[in-house]
């Protein structure tokens, strides 16, 4: 069980939740920063689980927390995708760049 | 009873806004089309608001029985307050969207995601450990997303709720990775477990690690309360999404969102005060100045209130600096009142920016030129909210503002205070604009329009009632009110050992 050095999987979600932040900072596309969202998400997620299994009183609910997020993270998913759909309806694409239309002063 | 049957009692409330949400989907499948339901549907709400206020008053109150051990939820007077006001809230919102969603169809559809919201704000009040707390949170979230763009067919709607949605799920997806790290540090997802381990230690000063845990959690709560610089998203989807909706993030939403903060910074977070209680004076001036100067410029009522409601939030975040240094009671008076009046005075502004866009189809200041000679008993509520906005008796407003600037005072952090009545001096100004604008200016000669709708009239008529009456309830009651909030401040306290 603790032959993986716990720095390994906090290294991969540190490096997840980076890649995530540059996802949503740099990509243009809104399908693209969901995707970016959901990285951030998983590294939390991956957090849940390691910090559970290190953990010295043996205490489950981060892995519950873990099966929470997944089931939330399903329904944010689908909300959003049905959002970037209306918005596709309306515009005719989903590029937020130019979804400007609201701002006036 | 058995231990099952208090369970199943403490989460009526919840359960009952639930089986009335699935109630109206059945309903909205089945007669749909038909056009009574325009009737039906609204007034299942206002019955299941109703009863879901009534369960949450009949609660099992003994602290042994709440269910979990540790205890998952505390249904003690705090739960029974924000309860309160997400259900008033919501009660505002089911009247003024009796007629702002007549033209949309699946109007079950949307009191069901306002009843679930609502249940959302629920489940966040009572919440005692992290699970429940971020599963209320994006219950909340998640329906506001799908209301804001409830108009299939409006450009406007649809930026607004894509703009809100990317912002809403950034930030939820960096309050999470916040909580990984602090269940990393404290080995359990209770809120009090932060308090137990830094007892273990025996240090109040946060390391690194505490004050990043500290600043993804600020980042991610700050999106969703709105503070500066967090709140970009709040003039665009304001102003953009259908009024109600506008209405139910102005008062509604924005309960839910302090009720999370207060439960993460004044019960989990309360012992490394010293490292999140400059970060929020920093953000309350900042929220506070920047609301206020970016509202002066606004030709459009909606963002004049949106920038308002910013400025309002900064108001309230003086409350989190004050009970962090020392003045609990005045603060936890201050921030729970403000948030009731904020109901009585957002709910009426913005019910009355609708009616002035039935009437005229628009929301700017020339839509509200010579609004009193067209309309004298809605320009009247207006004024006497807007009068609340800004602060002046004896509307709740200025009670609200008294309580949290005299907190400020109580704390040692003068200069909040200082700053706060400065920046309620330049809020004068545009508050006094619209009503300078409704009374003597001319109608344009397009504006005729006078037709009202008896709801609304009876809305505004309680709400503003119920503004003045908390403003003497104040004045009048003031050992009972300090007295609740000190119990308020006890219950929020007594997790520290």
């Amino acid at each position: 069980m603790t032959a993986i050095p716990i720095e390994y999987p906090l290294i991969l979600s540190s490096a997840l939740f980076s890649l995530g932040v540059f996802g949503v900072i740099t990509q243009k596309n809104a399908v693209r920063i969901l995707i970016a969202i959901e990285l951030i998400i998983n590294a939390a997620n991956i957090n849940f689980v390691t910090f559970a299994s290190y953990n010295p009183n043996a205490d489950i609910s981060g892995w519950v927390f873990a099966l929470f997020i997944i089931a939330v993270a399903a329904g944010e998913a689908a909300i959003g995708l049905a959002i970037f759909i209306n918005v596709f309806r309306n515009f005719g694409e989903i590029n937020v760049k130019h979804l400007f239309t609201l701002r006036e002063v | 009873m058995s231990e099952f049957q208090i369970v199943i009692q403490s989460f009526l409330p919840v359960y009952t806004l639930l089986f009335g949400a699935v109630i109206l989907l059945i309903l909205d499948w089945t007669i749909g089309k038909k056009p009574v339901h325009k009737h039906i549907m609204p007034s299942i709400s206002i019955i299941t608001l109703i009863v879901a206020g009534y369960m949450v008053f009949i609660r099992p109150k003994d602290p042994s029985s709440f269910p979990g051990n540790p205890p998952l939820f505390y249904f003690g007077e705090f739960y029974a307050y924000f309860s309160l006001l997400a259900i008033t809230a919501a009660f505002v919102i089911v009247l003024s969207a009796w007629k702002d969603m007549e033209l949309e169809l699946s109007l079950g559809v949307f009191y069901a995601l306002l009843l679930i919201a609502t249940a959302g704000i629920l489940i966040i009040a009572g919440a005692m450990n992290f699970i429940p707390l971020y599963v209320g949170f994006e219950v909340l979230s998640i329906s506001t997303y799908a209301m804001i763009g409830f108009k299939k067919k409006s450009r406007a709607a649809a930026e607004a709720s894509i703009k809100y949605f990317l912002l809403g799920a950034l930030a939820s997806g960096i309050l999470l990775f916040g909580i990984s790290l602090f269940y990393g540090a404290t080995h359990s997802l209770q809120l009090t477990s932060a308090v137990n381990v830094l007892n273990v230690i025996g240090t109040t000063k946060p390391n690194a690690y505490g004050l990043f845990v500290m600043a993804l959690l600020v980042v991610g709560v700050g999106f969703k309360i709105a503070a500066v610089p967090f709140h970009v998203w709040v003039p665009d989807v304001y102003k953009g999404s259908s009024l109600s909706v506008t209405n139910f993030l102005a008062i509604g939403s924005k309960a839910g969102g302090f009720a999370f903060v207060f439960k993460i910074f004044l019960l989990s977070l309360i012992t490394i005060k010293s490292g999140w209680a400059p970060v929020w004076a920093v953000l309350a001036i900042l929220t506070m100045i920047v609301g206020n100067l970016a509202a002066l410029p606004q030709v459009s009522v909606t963002r004049i209130l949106a920038y308002s409601s910013i400025a309002h939030v900064g108001y309230i975040l003086i409350a989190l600096v004050s009970y962090a240094h020392g003045a609990t009671e005045m603060a936890t008076i201050g921030a729970l009142y403000h948030l009731m009046a904020n109901i009585f005075m957002k709910g009426t502004a913005f019910t009355v920016v609708l009616i002035v866009v039935y009437q005229t189809g628009g929301d700017t200041l020339e839509h509200f030129k010579g609004l009193s000679k067209r309309d004298p008993l809605t320009t009247f509520f207006m004024t006497i909210a807007l009068l609340s906005l800004a602060g002046i008796p004896p509307f709740a407003g200025f009670f609200g503002k008294f309580f949290l600037f005299y907190s400020a005072v109580l704390s040692g952090d003068t200069y909040l205070a200082i700053i706060a009545i400065m920046m309620s001096a330049v809020s004068v100004f545009y508050y006094a604009r619209i009503i300078y604008v409704m009374y003597f200016q001319e109608p344009s000669e397009a504006n005729t329009e006078t037709k009202t709708y008896p709801r609304f009239f009876i809305l505004l008529f309680a709400l503003t009632i119920g503004n003045i009456a908390l403003f003497f309830g104040a004045l009048f009651l003031t050992p009972q009110l300090v007295e609740f909030g000190s119990k308020v401040a006890q219950e929020l306290a007594q997790f520290i050992i």
